[in-house]
């Protein structure tokens, strides 16, 4: 049974990861059968790709220095300090996260329009004079949408490296002499530097790679727009291609740094529990606290707050909020074919791929956990793979490698998104059915062995009851983000009967009149679902909910 | 006390609503090792931590060389700190760990070499000196921790509960290097502990704590034949202790009515006749020579050998269980059911009011106390 798992497993991955992505190779570096790099250097003197790259790394490295500078001081605060209502921020700061900021970016544009309401608050108050750029040429926008969706990844990660840290190497350097500022130098920040890394290079990459934001705000000059752009004529100009093995490469490196500082740093001393749970503050400092921890809180959840206006508005034109509220759009969610068509689309694709990923889980997790075989390796680094792989290279990977075939996304790309759901979300499911799998005392199947269960019996008697939940709430997590999955279903779906919930979105955010009233509304819908499912999740799975967003 | 260096008067602090620490006072003179002794949970940690300054009392000041230190922070204090888990910065190598209190001080690179190779000399690790804290030994570990704290030659050193990470034979070992070197530095310090063995054997004088309370200080042998009530008597030994009422003083000697006849003890002119106290003395106390006061006729129960003495349990007809030690060759001739004669001088007895409120260390049957990891 364990072979056929594993050749199960392997297949499928080798079939819809290691193919299209070796796919890419030839393409890029052969022309008529012979080995050139001039598809490589012919990016170099396109001024137009020249220009997206520097944007990209541009935005990315913006995006890094904002999200640093909220997450880290936020994480220290939130973990170091005692005051009323530390709970309920420390979960409030994790939302910004749940919803892409492409949604959010379509209600952003209200407000941060020339005669958005943020101009015209300001206008009001007599603050400027004249209506502020704040999108200016767009490159800001994105990266202020970009920073508001990923601070908590910064959050989270130094968060959980100060829960690990043991506090008396601090108490031990102060000892002996050092102030807070040369402690946090020469003590503390050494210790978090792996978890900011790691940070640095999943909000890096993922700003390097998000498709959805810049396409709302029709800023065509960075990476994933150019490579968007190349799938329709890729037939005559492999631009593309050669676009996305930088990107792949670059998402590569970033991932091999990070688990190599990880693993170098040494850690074996300390890590006990901090006894004591941080300083108590006074009133008037819990006050200032608090006020302040609002203030980032209403604004990093702007984007949230506007798409809920802009979905209940009827009218909303040079005002600061909308003069007329109504349920119209929420009613055209339901009746709109496109809409329909796309929630439908999407509960289909997101079931099948849940269903596919905790098959693909269970199996692999298992064999990971309870076999040792030659080729281990390789399943665990097929199975981990694309966490580094982002999903506009791997999307880009089906459309080319898959067209012609009878899987030809142009035709018909329900298998394909199916498996790229799948493909994935499933490093987050094989993780947590090995921790799930490691933590259970292989004594108990050995006993249940001994009883005269046969290895099929002890698995689904023993092992299965005992991981169920776990498995169910990864589950209703790869569903819930498959539902909302972007980069992938904005590049995959070619034809609207096809369309999954994002591209929809997308299309309604660019028409005039309602559309992006319409899209807001069902970016709503889409963050209630969300919720929804969160909560479920965290019930069946506690607090080991958070390894979905730990990404290394 | 001359040379007085350290003084906290009326220390009292309470995390919410529970007391741990009810106004401690307490001196501790320059170049001795001072030990608080207490069972866990006695406050002895909160009390090094706001010496060292990582914690603040709720009332109370802690003076340093007759200087108000109470609201000074941590690292304007001076005062060393040596963790129980060590606290090594995992990302230093050895000599980086022991050079930052000096590169702190932005001294000269060339004195920082040499003091830090001494420092490494005399705590045995220059061998060790480029590996990481994961890469050494728990012994070894523990060596950095005490190099680094001593290298800047801190006004005070605590140290909490430092060896009970380590196991029975390097703690021994420890135990004795730590005495040394604080014989060479001429540092003081300040030890917590709960192990009774490593404070009686290293402390100058300890301060024995219960419930957030000094309950006696001293000299270890103070603490040890005249401890000042019941749970000094049992957290530091065992002791055999009978219930008796003082009937009065006869030539210097106190008299004390017991249900094992009329026992005499020196001191304790502060006790009054009538008063209710207990009475009794320590399993090696006792004499086999016929003695002319405190004379007990049992019979022996049980006997076992024990570290270097002979544990043997007898019992007076009166139904009283005693718990004695005596030199493995007398006590191997005796068995189970002999008739057993001793005496324990009145100098060796130990007198103590009764006080039902104290409650005792540990409950045992007149055993030896099982030795703590």
């Amino acid at each position: 049974m364990k072979k056929g798992l594993l050749s199960f497993s392997l297949l499928f991955l080798g079939f819809f990861l290691v193919y299209p992505l070796l796919w890419l190779l030839p393409q890029s570096f052969l022309s008529g059968g012979r080995f050139t790099l001039r598809i490589l250097s012919s990016l170099l003197s396109n001024s137009l790709i020249l220009q997206s790259l520097l944007n990209s790394f541009l935005l990315a490295a913006g995006t890094i220095v904002g999200t640093s500078l909220i997450g880290i001081p936020l994480a220290i605060l939130l973990t170091r300090y005692q005051f009323s209502g530390r709970r309920f921020f420390q979960v409030l700061f994790v939302l910004p996260m749940l919803v892409s900021p492409f949604v959010g970016a379509i209600g952003m544009q209200q407000i941060l329009a020339r005669f958005g309401s943020l101009n015209l608050l300001l206008l009001r108050l007599k603050l400027i004079p004249a209506p502020v750029p704040w999108l200016g040429s767009g490159l800001l926008g994105i990266a202020i949408l970009q920073t508001l969706h990923l601070y908590p990844i910064m959050y989270l990660n130094i968060s959980a490296a100060l829960a690990n840290f043991d506090r008396s190497a601090e108490e031990a350097a102060a000892s002996l002499g050092a102030s807070s500022w040369q402690n946090f130098r020469t003590i503390t920040f050494p210790l978090l530097r792996p978890g900011y890394f790691a940070a640095c290079s999943i909000i890096f990459v993922w700003s390097l790679t998000d498709l959805g934001t810049p396409l709302v705000f029709e800023y065509p000059q960075l990476l994933p727009v150019q490579i968007f752009n190349a799938i329709t004529d890729i037939n005559v100009n492999p631009a593309g291609y050669s676009l996305v093995l930088v990107v792949l490469i670059l998402s590569a490196l970033f991932f091999i740094f990070t688990r190599q500082v990880v693993e170098r740093t040494p850690y074996t001393t300390g890590r006990t529990p901090v006894s004591e749970q941080g300083h108590i503050l006074s009133r008037r400092a819990q006050k200032l606290l608090i006020a302040g921890l609002s203030l980032l809180a209403v604004i990093s959840l702007l984007p949230h707050l506007s798409i809920i206006l802009n979905s209940f508005s009827q009218r909303w034109f040079f005002s600061i909020l909308p003069s007329k509220y109504s349920w119209r759009s929420y009613q055209a969610v339901f009746h709109h074919r496109l809409t329909r068509t796309g929630i439908v689309n999407s509960l289909f694709y997101s079931s099948l791929a849940t269903v596919t990923d905790i098959l693909l889980g269970l199996a692999i997790g298992y064999l990971l956990a309870r076999w040792s075989f030659r080729g281990r390796f390789l399943l665990d680094a097929l199975a981990m793979a694309p966490l580094a792989i982002p999903g506009i290279a791997l999307a880009f990977a089906y459309c080319t490698a898959f067209s012609g075939t009878p899987l030809d996304p142009r035709k018909n790309p329900v298998f394909l998104l199916i498996a790229i759901y799948s493909v994935r979300r499933l490093p987050y499911l094989v993780r947590s059915t090995y921790a799930n799998f490691q933590q259970l005392n292989e004594n108990m199947e050995e006993a249940s062995a001994s009883l005269g269960a046969n290895p099929g019996t002890t698995f689904r008697r023993i092992l299965l009851p005992l991981i169920v939940p776990g498995l169910l709430a990864g589950g209703i997590m790869v569903f819930a983000f498959s539902m909302l999955e972007v980069s992938s279903s904005l590049v995959l779906a070619f034809r609207e009967k096809f369309f999954p919930i994002s591209k929809v979105i997308y299309i309604l955010a660019g028409r005039l009149t309602d559309g992006p009233n319409v899209a807001s509304a069902l970016g709503v819908l889409g963050l209630l679902l969300l919720l929804v499912c969160l909560g479920g999740a965290s019930r069946l799975a506690g607090r080991r909910l958070t390894d979905f967003f730990k990404t290394t | 006390m001359d040379n007085l260096i350290l003084s906290l008067e009326n220390i009292s602090k309470r995390f919410g609503a529970t007391p741990v620490l009810k106004g401690i006072t307490l001196t501790v003179a320059g170049n001795e090792i001072f030990f608080l002794l207490g069972p866990s949970g006695c406050g002895k940690t909160t009390l090094l931590r706001i010496i060292a300054g990582f914690c603040q009392p709720d009332s109370g000041r802690i003076l340093l060389d007759g200087q108000d230190i109470t609201g000074v922070p941590a690292h304007q204090r001076h005062i060393g700190l040596v963790f129980q888990n060590y606290a090594l910065w995992p990302h230093l190598t050895v000599w980086e760990n022991v050079a930052y209190g000096l590169k702190l001080r932005k001294l000269p690179e060339k004195f920082v070499h040499q003091r830090v190779e001494e420092m490494l000399t005399l705590t045995h690790l220059l061998p060790q000196k480029n590996l990481y804290p994961s890469q050494l030994s728990g012994g070894q570990q523990q060596r950095v921790a005490l190099a680094r704290s001593l290298i800047v030659r801190p006004r005070l050193l605590l140290l909490d509960e430092p060896l009970s990470n380590l196991d029975a034979n390097l703690r021994e070992q420890m135990r004795q290097e730590i005495k040394k070197i604080q014989k060479e530095t001429g540092i003081t310090m300040i030890y917590v502990t709960h192990d009774q063995r490593e404070a009686l054997t290293m402390a100058h004088r300890l301060a024995v704590m219960n419930a957030g309370e000094i309950v006696q200080t001293g000299t270890p042998l103070q603490i040890y034949f005249e401890p000042g009530n019941r749970f000094v008597a049992d957290f530091v030994g065992t002791v055999n202790l009978l219930a008796g009422k003082v009937s009065g003083f006869e030539t210097g000697l106190l008299q004390v009515e017991t249900s094992e006849g009329l026992l005499r003890a020196t001191g304790g002119g502060d006790f009054s006749s009538g008063q209710a106290v207990e009475i009794g003395f320590r399993p090696e106390s006792i004499s086999l020579r016929p003695g002319q006061s405190n004379v007990f006729r049992t019979t022996v129960t049980e006997t076992e050998i024990g570290e270097g003495i002979m544990r043997v349990m007898a019992t007076s007809p009166g139904g009283r269980n005693f718990l004695l030690h005596l030199p493995l060759e007398t006590g191997r001739k005796l068995q189970a059911g002999q008739n057993l004669i001793f005496s324990v001088p009145p100098e060796r007895m130990i007198v103590f009011p009764l006080s039902p409120s104290v409650p005792s260390a540990v409950k045992r049957n007149g055993r030896d106390k099982p030795h703590l990891p």
